[in-house]
């Protein structure tokens, strides 16, 4: 396997013509898809927060980092302390789009003279600059409304205290924070290393999310990296000593079909998905026991036929798991699939004319067969299977996110302080017209919204209040205007009574921004209970809320399973009956598969694992390889070949389990949940397997030739 | 040509005597008037009997003046300055002229009543500890120097004292946007007239007559509880 690790490397530098995709698209069926994007195309959901604890303490600490905050790039809006000029970018546009959103009434002069009027007392005692300015655009005293409409929902529980979010229960101080584009490792880790200088500090939000769990896993890797060039350097070692170096060649073929799966991949696809470059290159890796098996048995003519079943056995897993709903699933098992098979036909053909020159002869490295040990295999399986009772499995996608207690506890306080009980997302193209009735609807139900609408009317009705000023009720209202009200806001009744035109939603208001990208809009209900949730969905159905997608997205992939497993194991089996011409052999060649799940489950159960999406692609790496090793073992004690013959595959399956073992082992020591999970089904699932082979299938097989004869 | 020589010397005598004199003169008359530094503590002492007031109101008029427009935002009314047990402050500013409106300048808030709109739009609330409070501006110095607050005052100025006048100037020049705050008293140790000189050339003078304690006839429906 350390072979693989070497074949990882070149294929990265391969696949660098592959186009990589690194977001979230591909991990959510179609009918959830469109929210995973709007989580990184829509800014409303670049919010995060510093939290600040123990604040009392921390007041000179909370005002440095505010500071510094603002001085980053990568910010668009830091909430503390905020000077107006902060504030005026956003603001202006909402004073100037007043006539767009309220109709003239004449009646009403007396109305906007005195709004007038309390605006330039107010601006009698303003003496910043900014403020005054944006004052003389405030006529009708817009400004304090727009404030508190921006004002987010979520933090309507805290109270404000010199200039920043506090929570008088615990003691902790907030400051949100808005990057201005989407989650990038680069981009959050400047904010952190501001943060990491202050302790008591947290980011709290999809940005500190991400960041923490990418830092983790690079930190994981440098680890697994330093123990694995270890291990690879004394494989080399022993290779070099056990069998010739030429076996090092065994690599080539499979870094190419790495390379050409993934090229076909991006082909169909458009780009190929990290996630899919480095489990599917597992799984591809696992060609690489063929050609091990091909350079241990090259005289025998029975190597490649059993390869044979072996990749066909392996294929009907990851063929079955092709027609998961999950994009993400589908696309590592194409990549998986091309791969093996262009894997397989490499080994074949270069064994078809090089056999000799990989040939590796009368060997014998293996755990020597320790008696009665068939029983330790019976007692494996009975424990697995009781195990499975008990056995903690959730498809629940939070359980891969690397999150330490505290941060678990303080998510929880967060956005329990908010009193939302479920919230909505509803994504629209911008020339869908409903999107316009959606602010007063909510209002009319007492929802919390956020969106376009919250903001602007239907450009029918900004053309018809934007007539009724512009036609007369400028001039009307001038007229009855004072000199010093004339001066003071001439500026803003030159642009309103003259330029001003309407809005749609392709306009660049800063202040509609949030709720927009390149093509559609975003709407967000919260619902603070059952009711208001029904009314939404009555309301509209196509709005899908957060925590039902993430069930939905559980739903299938556990359905999913439901009838990918049976099936592929019937298939697998059907395969081997076909092949062996016997139901008893087939079934004795699932042996290893069935202890390396059987010791995977037992251990799950007493460390209390969690056994999820990642465990399962793990077993299915351990179902690809395991029944290999039976059929491998089977076919070579079965064709009653020699005794050198024998050594041979066993010695080559002892190498690639030893490399599975030793290469998997440096992930059991890993702290991001999902190289910890793929590793503990890795090591523990080939452990069980090369126990099922030497100590189930050899000696079984090995009792049923003896009574044959 | 004694007489002249005698003359000449009278002149040169003069000359040499004048010019000196005039020099002093006139240098002594280009010269800013000397400012005195005031003693914090002192100060402090000083205004003790009126910080000790429970009500303190009176008429005022103002005058805001902005250089850029070359115009000016004028009003009077009355105010009045209530101080309760706990020593939490609040001022009812009521403008009468040339609309009547009442702003209610609280500890922690700024309340602006217009009588003339309704609903919502009545009252307008500026949050002066939060991001709004550059919004509620120079209300905050005027509510220190109404209760005399001087060792609130010190943290954000030096203090001095010019021809019956307090002048206060920003220690730190960044932050506020004012060049000085100048205070004239009155015999009675009320304060007269406050002006706030912006750097921009602007400011903001109000005059305060008729000063004396009790409450205000009128009420308002503002609190600083609201």
């Amino acid at each position: 396997m350390k072979i693989k690790f070497c074949v990882l490397i070149l294929f990265f530098l391969l696949a660098s013509c592959a186009r990589l995709d690194e977001s979230m698209t591909l991990f959510f069926p179609k009918q959830v898809q469109e929210l995973a994007v709007s989580q990184s195309d829509f800014s409303a959901f670049w919010w995060n927060f510093v939290i600040i604890e123990n604040s009392e303490s921390q007041m000179q600490s909370a005002n440095q980092i505010c500071r510094q905050l603002k001085g980053q790039k990568q910010l668009r809006i830091v909430l503390c302390q905020n000077k107006p000029e902060e504030m005026v970018m956003l603001i202006q546009d909402w004073l100037l789009d007043y006539p767009l959103r309220s109709k003239f009434m004449n009646m009403s002069i007396p109305t906007y003279l005195s709004s007038m009027q309390q605006t330039m007392i107010q601006a009698s005692f303003v003496s910043e600059p900014k403020v005054f300015e944006l004052l003389r655009f405030d006529p009708f005293g817009e400004s304090w409304k727009f404030l508190e409409l921006e004002k987010k929902s979520i933090l309507s529980s805290f109270t404000k205290k010199n200039g920043f979010y506090f929570d008088d229960k615990t003691q902790r101080l907030l400051i949100p924070i808005q990057f201005n584009q989407s989650s990038k490792f680069n981009i959050t880790d400047s904010i952190q290393n501001i943060l990491t200088k202050y302790p008591n500090t947290f980011l709290l939000g999809g940005h500190g999310a991400s960041y923490r769990n990418e830092a983790q896993v690079k930190k994981d890797l440098q680890l697994v990296s330093i123990i694995s060039a270890a291990v690879f350097i004394f494989f080399l070692f022993l290779l070099a000593i056990k069998t010739r170096w030429q076996i090092l060649l065994l690599a080539a073929p499979v870094a190419v079909a790495i390379w050409i799966a993934s090229l076909i991949v991006t082909w169909v696809d458009g780009s190929i998905h990290g996630l899919t470059l480095s489990f599917g290159s597992g799984i591809i890796g696992l060609v690489l026991d063929y050609g091990l098996h091909g350079a241990f048995g090259a005289h025998s003519h029975k190597t490649w036929k059993s390869n044979l079943i072996g990749l066909l056995t392996t294929l009907c897993a990851i063929g079955i798991l092709f027609f998961s709903g999950i994009p993400l699933i589908k696309q590592m098992m194409l990549f998986s699939l091309l791969g093996l098979a262009i894997g397989f036909f490499l080994f074949y053909i270069i064994f078809l004319k090089f056999s000799d020159f990989f040939a590796v002869q009368n060997l014998n490295f293996r755990i020597p067969y320790i008696n009665k040990t068939e029983y330790l295999i019976l007692f494996l399986v009975i424990a697995g299977f009781f195990s499975i009772a008990k056995v903690n499995l959730s498809m629940d996608l939070r359980s891969l996110n690397f999150s330490t207690e505290y941060e678990k506890n303080i998510n929880e306080w967060f956005y329990r302080s908010s009193n939302f009980n479920e919230t909505f997302l509803l994504l629209r193209y911008k020339n869908e017209k409903d999107v316009w009735n959606e602010g007063a609807w909510a209002r009319k139900n007492n929802i919390v919204y956020e969106g376009v609408s919250q903001f602007l009317d239907s450009p029918e009705n900004q053309l018809a209040n934007l007539n009724s000023w512009q036609q007369k009720g400028c001039q009307d209202l001038q007229r009855k205007m004072n000199s010093v009200q004339l001066k003071f806001f001439d500026l803003y009744f030159d642009k309103v009574c003259q330029s001003l035109k309407i809005k749609d939603i392709s306009d660049l208001s800063e202040y509609l921004q949030p709720y927009k990208s390149s093509s559609r809009t975003l709407s967000i209900f919260h619902a603070t209970d059952i009711d208001q949730a029904n009314k939404i969905t009555q309301r509209f159905p196509e709005a899908k809320s957060l925590t039902r997608s993430v069930q939905e997205f559980t739903h299938i992939f556990e359905q999913d399973l439901k009838w990918m497993i049976p099936v592929s194991i019937i298939l697998a089996l059907a395969i081997l009956v076909v092949y062996y011409k016997s139901v008893t052999i087939a079934l004795i060649t699932t042996i290893p598969f069935v202890t390396g799940l059987s010791l995977y489950l037992l251990v799950a159960n007493i460390f209390h694992f969690q056994i999820d999406l990642i465990s399962i692609l793990g077993l299915v790496m351990v179902f690809g390889f395991s029944i290999d090793y039976g059929v491998f073992s089977a076919d070579v004690i079965l064709d009653r070949s020699n005794v050198n013959e024998v050594h041979n595959v066993f010695t080559a399956l002892t190498f690639a389990s030893l490399t599975n073992i030793l290469g998997f082992f440096p992930m059991l020591l890993a702290g991001h949940p999902v190289l910890f999970k793929i590793g503990a089904a890795l090591f523990f699932g080939t452990i069980g397997t090369y126990l099922g082979t030497i100590s189930g299938v050899e000696p079984i097989l090995k009792r049923r030739n003896g009574r044959l004869k | 040509m004694r007489k002249k020589q005698a003359l000449a010397h009278f002149f040169m005598l003069l000359t040499c005597v004048l010019c000196p004199l005039t020099f002093y003169t006139i240098s002594s008359y280009s010269q800013p008037p000397k400012t005195t530094e005031v003693d914090i503590k002192v100060l402090a002492k000083t205004f003790q009997p009126r910080k000790s007031l429970t009500y303190l109101r009176g008429n005022f008029s103002q005058i805001k003046f902005i250089s850029a427009l070359q115009m000016q935002i004028k009003s009077n009314g009355n105010f009045e300055v209530q101080k309760k047990a706990n020593n939490e402050q609040s001022i009812l500013w009521s403008i009468l002229l040339p609309e009547k409106m009442k702003i209610k300048i609280c500890r922690d808030k700024l309340l602006i009543e217009n009588p003339n709109l309704s609903g919502s739009e009545k009252i307008r609330v500026i949050n002066i500890k939060d991001q709004q409070s550059d919004m509620a501006g120079n209300y905050i110095y005027l509510m220190k120097i109404m209760d005399f607050d001087v060792e609130s005052i010190a943290q954000d100025f030096d203090i001095r004292f010019l021809e019956k006048k307090y002048i206060f100037v920003p220690k730190n020049n960044e932050n506020i946007n004012l060049k000085e705050i100048q205070i004239l008293l009155n015999k009675e140790m009320n304060i007269q007239q406050i002006t706030l000189l912006e750097k921009n050339s602007d400011y903001l003078r109000i005059d305060f007559n008729q000063l004396r304690q009790g409450k205000l006839a009128a009420k308002s429906e503002i609190s600083c509880s609201k």
